[in-house]
């Protein structure tokens, strides 16, 4: 592939993983990776540490060669191509910003290395830059001169300088505090807006991948669990994974006894049967399945529930926690607990101890199938 | 100074009570463990090199009372002078050829895999466990006049005479270089391990090849640990002695030659103090200017913040 840097062409490249895997002696960290990012979308790769996210960041960058599979860029493979001829933008995770040059030469590297702009023209463009990543007037100081948050700004802007049609950021975010963090989230999408580069972004924090992306990739132990935008995730997990690695789940395990009308009939584990509205996913008879929840969508009363369009459980509180803009209760039930979340001052009038009924609609309640080795269990 | 002490008077330094109790316990007793750990090796330096030092340079101050004379006979001596410059020369050449040799071997460990670094790294200290008379006495059978080498020239045609190499300026620089090596290696190698592998990975993502990524990424980097390095093979190698006097002809005598000989042949103690006082000062006077000229904190980029 001979990529040449097109300046003022402000798109991104498509990107496509077939079948990637890479070991590390024994362990594969990337196990049979497909994915197809569409050109200029902001991707999220988001998992536990360990899940792989950034070996395959690694291996899209080029710093890590697939022991199978190729890597396309628009549809040019680019497994063999070295990482300088790869026309990748990339900030790293502490920056990697060059100690010994200033801002400017840091921003400058880039189109130095990879295009013919030098004079007036290099430094209108790095001032450009440094104006979006809002830095104006900073170009002679040292990195080690400043902020973390402004040293974040440096790798940016020597990222997007030389207009890479791919960006990828590994934890951009991770070694500043929670509100410089909330803003350069929305900086960096505002960014992304403007420059329409196509993004791949790697982070652990679940609620940074909801912020960010058009696509989050859901990955756990080498393996992509999910795909698909954070709405998707957030209300249609596909498994128990996903389900409680964003935001959190109350997961209720028993087997699909029948269906009645639109409503599946799921026998529990705990004893008793709850009727959830189906999805229109086919479900095999007696397979065992998890019943997902979200906390927010869990109604706690005094009294009874009389609804017969929701799904009841009799209990007591067992805990209850102010958040402030919320309360969250821990409500026993046979067989286990549910945690709820109550918006605004709805919650505080519970005390430890108080009996209750936790109830939510049927079309609140989505199944997962088990796992196979829960399934085997 | 008056009014200063007026004022710290009225406030009282710690605040009274609890909390500031255990504090002065507790320096206390790190002072005392810092005086047992660092007594021992501050003895030790202070009775058996300070008080000699010290001995030995007002020795080189003495002729029926404080003089001048012995420094007076240095300096008038051209041999004493023309040593000190063989001896800078000599430093010089050797720090470059150790730098140009172990730069390379420094930076192959610095990157490889744990494997190959821990093999290059065995094989880089392997001569450490030769003492270096005996390495010196190797290089003169194998540079003599029927030395390996010689005869392998001999038997290739590329001379029909043996040529000398022998106590020579070459034959001192191969047994200095090929002595002082692993001190270079091993110095440069502890720069480089510590510049960041991700800032060449940031170079090269951001379009610079891989010599690219090392002259202007790795190699600006090093810089700090190539000074530091140099700077201590070159002191060390002014210091040399046994090798210079095995490998070297009377052209390369350096300065401790003359200062061994004129204190063990010759018995003048007083001259043999007053060169050593000169090598000490010159040595001194390098570090500092050197220091001046590759301050770490200019190569970093301006701590002026």
């Amino acid at each position: 592939m001979e990529p040449s840097v097109a300046h003022g062409s402000r798109s991104g490249a498509a990107l496509r993983l077939e079948h990637i895997t890479k070991r590390f002696g024994p362990v594969a960290a990337v196990q049979e990776v497909c994915l197809t990012i569409p050109a200029g979308s902001f991707v999220t790769l988001l998992g536990p540490s360990g899940s792989g996210k950034t070996t395959t960041l690694n291996l899209i960058a080029g710093f890590l060669l697939p022991d199978a599979g190729e890597i396309f860029i628009d549809r040019h493979a680019v497994s063999r191509v070295p990482p300088h001829k790869r026309n990748i933008g990339m900030v790293f995770q502490n920056y990697a910003l060059f100690p010994h040059m200033t801002v400017f030469e840091n921003v400058a590297f880039p189109l130095r290395m990879r295009t013919a702009l030098t004079g007036a023209a290099q430094r209108r463009r790095v001032e450009e830059t440094l104006d979006l990543v809002q830095l104006t007037g900073l170009g002679e100081r040292y990195p080690r001169q400043l902020s973390g948050g402004q040293q974040q700004r440096v790798a940016m802007a020597r990222a997007l300088v030389s207009d890479p049609r791919l960006l990828l950021m590994d934890e951009p975010l991770g070694a500043l505090d929670k509100k410089l963090r909330e803003r350069l989230q929305l900086e960096i999408k505002a960014i992304h807006r403007r420059v329409g580069t196509t993004i791949v972004y790697v982070t652990h924090d679940q609620s940074e991948a909801l912020t960010l992306s058009d696509i989050v990739v859901v990955m756990d132990r080498g393996r992509i669990r999910q795909v698909g935008s954070p709405r998707d995730l957030y209300e249609a997990p596909e498994n128990e994974f996903v389900a409680d690695f964003l935001g959190g789940a109350n997961l209720i395990a028993g087997h699909v006894r029948g269906q009645v009308g639109e409503d599946i009939v799921v026998a529990l584990v705990s004893g008793g049967t709850i009727l959830v509205r189906a999805d229109g996913r086919p479900i095999a008879l007696r397979s065992p399945v998890q019943i997902m929840v979200r906390p927010e969508d869990i109604d706690v009363l005094k009294g009874h529930c009389d609804d017969p369009e929701h799904v009841a459980f009799q209990g007591e509180v067992a805990e209850a926690v102010y958040l402030g803009d919320s309360t969250k209760l821990v409500v026993a039930v046979s067989g286990g607990t549910l945690t709820a979340k109550l918006p605004g001052r709805r919650g505080t009038e519970f005390r430890h101890g108080d009996a209750v009924t936790a109830c939510w609609t049927r079309s609140a309640t989505r199944i997962l199938s088990a796992s196979v080795t829960e399934a085997i269990g | 100074m008056a009014p200063d002490r007026g004022i710290t008077d009225a406030v009282p330094a710690e605040p009274p009570g609890l909390i500031a109790a255990p504090a002065p316990a507790q320096a206390a007793r790190t002072g005392v463990l810092s005086i047992l750990l660092l007594g021992p090796a501050v003895a030790w330096t202070f009775l058996f090199f300070l008080v000699p030092l010290a001995v030995m340079v007002w020795q080189s101050f003495q002729r029926d009372g404080l003089s001048l004379f012995h420094y007076r006979r240095l300096f008038s001596t051209p041999l004493y002078v023309s040593a000190m410059a063989t001896t800078f020369q000599i430093s010089l050449s050797v720090t470059a050829g150790c730098l140009l040799l172990g730069y390379p071997v420094a930076y192959l460990i610095a990157t490889a895999g744990p494997r190959v670094r821990s093999l290059v790294l065995l094989l880089v200290v392997i001569p450490y466990w030769l003492d270096y008379i005996v390495r010196s006495y190797s290089w003169m059978v194998l540079l003599g006049r029927m030395g390996l080498v010689n005869r392998m020239l001999m038997a290739l045609g590329v001379t029909s005479e043996p040529i000398s190499i022998l106590y020579s300026i070459w034959s001192v620089d191969v047994g200095m270089i090929q002595i002082l090596l692993p001190l270079m290696v091993l110095t440069l190698y502890g720069a480089m391990h510590g510049i960041d592998q991700r800032l060449v990975q940031a170079a090269a993502i951001h379009g610079a090849g891989p010599w690219q990524a090392f002259r202007r990424v790795f190699f600006p980097l090093s810089l700090p640990g190539v000074y530091g390095a140099c700077l201590l093979t070159f002191v060390v190698s002014m210091g040399f002695y046994i090798t210079p006097a095995l490998l070297g002809g009377r052209k390369e005598t350096m300065i401790s030659q003359l200062i061994y000989t004129l204190a063990s042949d010759m018995l003048d103690w007083p001259l043999a103090s007053a060169v050593s006082a000169l090598l000490l000062v010159v040595s001194l006077l390098i570090v500092l200017v050197y220091n001046r000229l590759f301050s770490i904190d200019r190569l970093w980029g301006g701590a002026t913040s």
